[in-house]
């Protein structure tokens, strides 16, 4: 098998004759391999990050066999750790660039070892040993988008044990950046080059007989099946398990079956549906029947609802005419408001129309009711204009709904409430001017006890309201004062006053206090007038302050001094209630000698006032001064 | 010159002429006003001391009549102190020593007192009475 040396007898062998005899064994034993196109990791090599603490080494398994295209052979039996911070030039292949990344290549190769050094007959070092051995290095290829960098060509020279992926600011290579898809594994033949025999074969017809040949008719059948193009299994041949209510045994028979009970009447019934939500009506869990059945109930029953079947918004309606909304409920708002439009360019009576009024003298066209009625509004403000003769007032009713009329048209009305104004009132047809009364007759009044005659306002000050009342005896006029049948009623905060005159007195009558009403006047000035009582003065009664004025003065004639004493009595301008409870003297002028003042015998109309003194002889003594009378 | 307070030893008076208000000890006062002479004497009647500012002079009456049982007026109400002044003299013997009849007189009725003085015998002036004010 290789190629062969003959040494012969005697032969002087020289250094190259003898290595090019193994140089010849071992290119025999190298184009074996070549020839059989053996080549590729045998085992071993297999990659994995570095233990115990992964970094930016990879270990190797050993013992690792491989032969490269050469057929040489690489082996080593221990396990192997690559640094791939670095690559086979001292590169290193960090990624420089955020979402980059960069693949290296792990390639083993061969090498040879050299080892026993040893002096030739030149005096030259030569090496005795040259064993086989290996290499592990890495290729870095060009950095790339994470995802799309490209992978280094595979070496001739050497296998590929492994990708490894290197990624931004790594520090450490775990599994997932390992490859080994492009792993150069072991290949011991070409299936092109192992025949086969195909005479009993049914279904794969290869092109030519050899392994690879089979092997792609079989890959193309396979791909035609999976692919469903060709050879696709009948439904007939696929067997199936009996369950539930299919009892067939094969694919086809199953699926007929389950055509024909689901076509069938109980069809729906064996067909399950899940409960599904919904508002207002759910559908509860149970199958196609019961869930058709409950959805038919709930459209008949909306179907024959007589009420609130639809919101008017969920019907849609076709805009017309001036309504150009489109829904239901839009458009009886629309149609609602342009009947209440109140402008004078789309009101709601312009939309109504209206037939014909025949009538006279006034007659109503076909129009609208706008129309219609500023045609009315016409006709009737030319009636109500006509300045003579709109009607005659003999043909006007009076409605008289109070029955305080006798007539029953205006021009009756008219004459019998003339006849009762000019009764008491000048007319405008005579001298004096219209209105102005004549003599006020009144018939009399009931329910009171004090009639109301009149009751004037004034300028509107409540409490000089004045009204005048006349009872069976008095004529009263008050201010501020009402009566209400019983009492006394003040019309504003305030004091009252009235002038009370009746047939044998005269009163002037004052209420101070702050009572809202009352029966009795707080303070009188009471005048009999009737000839069988006192008459000349006002009697008093409530609470009575006077003040007057009073005096008296003495003189002694005679030619020595004497003790003298002069009274008088002070008449109180009127009666007051009772005899006063005080009576206070505040001198004005005196004297120089004051006399001694004195009070006594008072009674309801005066008292008596005296003064004493010793007086000089032709001498003066006097008292001058106010009295004030509490009573 | 109208009392407003009543104790049992003095009385508060307020001048009406110049609002002077004094207080006179009964132990001044007495029943009965008259001159020297023998008959001139009034023993319904008190005189009070003159007032220290202007000396007026003021002279209290008492009612000849049961005093009102609901007095509706100040003067009615003065009436009553009046009254019970002349009363509490009279019990205390201040009197006219020539009055010859010692007067009997009734304290106010306590229900009329209650009624009426609730915080004792006092009384302002115009109690009953609020005057309009002037337009």
């Amino acid at each position: 098998m290789a190629d062969r040396l003959d040494y012969y007898f005697r032969q002087r062998v020289t250094e190259a004759e003898l290595d090019l005899g193994f140089s010849l064994l071992e290119k025999a034993l190298h184009n074996l391999a070549a020839d059989l196109r053996i080549y590729g990791v045998v085992s071993g090599g297999v990659p994995s990050p570095h233990s115990p603490v992964p970094d930016l080494s990879v270990d190797f398994t050993a013992p690792a066999r491989a032969y490269d295209n050469l057929g040489q052979r690489l082996f080593f039996g221990t396990g192997q750790t690559l640094d791939c911070a670095a690559d086979l030039s001292g590169i290193p292949t960090d990624v420089s660039s955020a979402g980059n990344e960069r693949w290296l290549g792990v390639f083993l190769r061969f090498k040879r070892l050299l080892s026993d050094p040893r002096t030739d007959g030149n005096s030259q070092q030569v090496f005795f040993r040259r064993d086989e051995s290996f290499e592990l290095v890495v290729r870095q290829a060009a950095e790339g988008p994470a995802g799309a960098a490209p992978r280094l060509a595979l070496q001739p020279d050497e296998l590929l044990l492994c990708d490894v992926r290197r990624r931004p600011g790594q520090t450490q290579i775990v599994n997932a950046d390992l490859d080994t898809t492009r792993r150069q594994a072991f290949v011991f033949v070409q299936g092109s080059s192992v025949g086969i025999t195909t005479g009993t074969w049914n279904t794969l017809a290869p092109a030519s007989p050899t392994v690879q040949a089979a092997l792609d008719e079989a890959d193309a059948e396979l791909t035609g099946h999976f692919a469903g193009t060709t050879h696709r299994h009948a439904a007939g041949a696929i067997d199936f398990v009996p369950h539930g209510m299919v009892g067939a045994n094969t694919v086809q028979a199953a699926i007929d079956e389950l055509v024909d009970d689901l076509s069938g009447a109980g069809g729906a019934a064996a067909v399950g549906a899940a409960g599904v939500p919904g508002n207002p009506s759910p559908l509860a869990p149970g199958s196609v029947a019961s869930q058709l059945g409950a959805l038919l109930g709930l459209i008949n029953g909306h179907v024959a609802a007589v009420s609130d079947a639809h919101a008017a918004s969920a019907i849609s309606a076709t805009p017309h005419s001036y309504i150009t909304t489109t829904s239901v409920q839009a458009q009886l708002q629309s149609l609602v408001a342009a009947l209440a439009d109140q402008t004078s360019a789309a009101a709601g009576a312009t939309r109504v129309g209206s037939m014909a009024f025949p009538g006279a003298p006034v007659a109503l066209a076909a129009k609208t009711v706008a129309g219609q009625l500023f045609d009315l509004l016409t006709a009737h403000n030319a009636h109500v204009n006509e300045l003579f003769a709109a009607h005659p007032a003999g043909t006007i009713t009076v409605q008289d709904a109070a029955n305080r009329l006798n007539a029953a048209n205006t021009e009756d009305a008219l004459a019998e409430l003339g006849a009762i104004v000019s009764a008491d009132h000048y007319r405008a047809n005579e001298a004096v001017p219209a209105g102005m009364h004549r003599a006020i007759r009144q018939p009399p009044f009931s329910g009171s006890t004090k009639a109301l005659l009149w009751d004037a306002q004034g300028t509107g000050a409540g409490v000089a309201r004045f009204r005048v009342y006349l009872d069976g005896d008095s004529l009263w006029l008050t201010m501020n004062a009402s009566w209400n049948g019983t009492m006394w009623v003040k019309q504003a905060t305030g004091n009252a006053a009235a002038l009370r005159l009746g047939r044998n007195t005269f009163e002037l009558v004052h209420e101070g206090t702050p009572a809202t009403q009352f029966a009795l006047w707080t303070r009188t000035w009471r005048l009999p007038i009737d000839s069988n009582a006192v008459n000349s003065a006002f009697e008093l009664s409530g609470s009575v302050r006077e003040t007057g004025y009073c005096g008296a003065k003495m003189y002694n004639p005679t030619g020595g001094a004497q003790f003298m004493m002069l009274g008088n009595v002070v008449n109180f301008r009127s009666r007051f209630p009772a005899a006063p409870s005080s009576i206070t003297l505040a001198v004005r002028d005196s004297s120089a000698g004051v006399p001694t003042t004195r009070v006594q015998n008072v009674t309801r109309d005066g008292f008596a006032f005296t003064i004493d003194a010793n007086v000089g002889s032709s001498n003066w003594s006097y008292w001058y001064g106010d009295y004030t009378a509490i009573a | 010159m109208p009392i407003e307070e009543l104790t049992n030893e003095e009385v508060l008076q307020r001048c009406s002429l110049c609002q002077t208000a004094t207080r006179s000890k009964l132990a001044t006062l007495s029943l009965g006003v008259g001159s020297t002479v023998a008959d001139d004497l009034d023993g319904r009647v008190v005189r009070l001391p003159p007032c220290p500012k202007c000396k007026a002079e003021e002279f209290l009456i008492r009612s000849e009549v049961s005093p009102t049982s609901a007095p509706s007026t100040y003067g009615d109400l003065h009436r009553l102190l009046v009254d019970q002044l002349h009363s509490s003299l009279a019990k205390q013997g201040r009197f006219d020593a020539r009055l010859k009849k010692v007067p009997t007189l009734n304290d106010l009725d306590p229900t009329v007192v209650k009624t009426f003085f609730p915080d004792g015998l006092k009384l302002l002036i115009e109690p009953l009475e609020k005057l309009d004010p002037p337009p």
